[in-house]
């Protein structure tokens, strides 16, 4: 692409800019028809795609059910799948929330980037009560339960590293999403310090 | 044909080349800036669905294609700390510096400017390099005119400084072609 500023005006970056070739655009009214089903289709899969901490949840409270009749244990479980069941449709109803791409010609590019960054940071908000708190809360049971067990059986150290590796995770995953919350928030600020100079 | 796949018709006729470009200064690889320009193409015609005239055809497909865009880099991007706004780029250190001096500005080196930019920064430059003016680029970014005319002085500082290093260069030596 480098070639492109063989031509009038190559040290304008504006004349750069516009001059640049061009590539053949095969978007057809009926290609366009058809995109739009097939991209619904597809958002409709991602949505359906996030409820994978559902199975999650379920079979880690399945196995850690069969591993005990004792009634504490046994409700922290069925909470933890009613907390993930519940949180995932708090956290879909911020997705759809989403401004869809046909009214965003309603919103001036400030309005919609500050609207999307205050959904993202809402969303992960949601991810971390809703979904990160019902897999914390069903691992850490089922973590408690066996090593309950390993020291009934005189192993304790025996759950040490199943331990180890699920904080480890649950400490990153928390890392990241907090970072990526700060970063909206700072971004945010930057935004209101704009409006304000507006 | 409806009113909706006539407007789109037109719009794409008139701005085609330009949403191309618009497309090219968020996606720089090839197979990703052509799934944009397709989400841009659907959007653009399923917007015209709620077209109101209430302002320019122009002003509305820009305002689509950008904010379908932002969306996209805001999907794709974990963290934003990794782009940088007009005011970050102008305090670093001038990258011309390292350029030879028979080198001039080049495409690749304006989109990789575009590329590490902020969205709205991005949206402004994208409309300066379009040729809009300062009041039509507040109706597509909403942000005020003085506003948008600080970040495009900040935008003509900016490429000055990277590139006329290259132009002055160039306009003392005779071309060799």
């Amino acid at each position: 692409m480098t070639g492109a500023n063989q031509s009038n005006g190559e040290n304008d970056p504006k004349k750069l800019w516009q001059n640049q070739p061009r590539e053949e655009t095969t978007m057809t009214l009926e290609k366009i028809h058809l995109k739009a089903q097939r991209l619904r289709a597809r958002t409709r899969r991602e949505l359906l795609g996030n409820i994978a901490t559902i199975p999650f949840s379920i079979a880690v409270a399945w196995f850690g059910f069969l591993q005990t009749h004792d009634l504490e244990f046994r409700t922290a479980f069925l909470l933890s799948v009613a907390w993930t069941v519940l949180g995932q449709s708090f956290v879909h109803r911020g997705m759809w929330s989403a401004t869809p791409p046909e009214r965003s010609a309603l919103l001036t590019g400030f309005e919609f980037y500050r609207r999307e960054i205050a959904r993202r940071r809402n969303l992960l908000g949601r991810f971390l009560q809703w979904t990160l708190g019902p897999v914390i809360l069903c691992v850490g049971t089922l973590i408690v339960l066996l090593t309950g067990m390993a020291r009934s059986v005189g192993k304790p150290g025996a759950v040490l590293p199943f331990t180890t590796l699920g904080i480890l995770w649950l400490v990153a995953v928390f890392l990241q999403r907090s970072r990526g919350q700060r970063e909206l928030k700072q971004e945010i600020d930057r935004l209101n310090q704009m409006q304000s100079a507006r | 044909m409806s009113a909706q796949d006539d407007l789109y018709n037109e719009a794409i006729n008139e701005y085609g080349p330009s949403l191309e470009r618009l497309a090219r200064a968020y996606e720089a690889e090839n197979e990703d800036r052509r799934d944009l320009l397709q989400e841009i193409h659907i959007a653009i015609w399923r917007s015209f669905e709620l077209y109101n005239a209430r302002c320019s055809v122009r002003t509305w497909i820009f305002r689509v294609a950008h904010n379908v865009a932002v969306s996209r880099v805001m999907r794709k991007r974990r963290f934003l700390s990794d782009l940088a706004s007009l005011e970050d780029l102008e305090t670093l250190p001038d990258p011309a510096a390292e350029h030879s001096a028979d080198q001039k500005p080049t495409l690749d080196q304006v989109w990789e400017l575009i590329q590490q930019l902020k969205p709205l920064d991005r949206q402004v430059i994208v409309s300066y390099l379009e040729e809009m003016d300062a009041a039509s680029i507040g109706d597509v970014t909403g942000l005020s005119p003085q506003n948008v005319a600080t970040r495009i002085h900040r935008i003509k500082n900016l490429l000055a400084r990277r590139y006329q290093k290259g132009v002055s260069d160039d306009r003392r030596q005779p071309k060799q072609r």
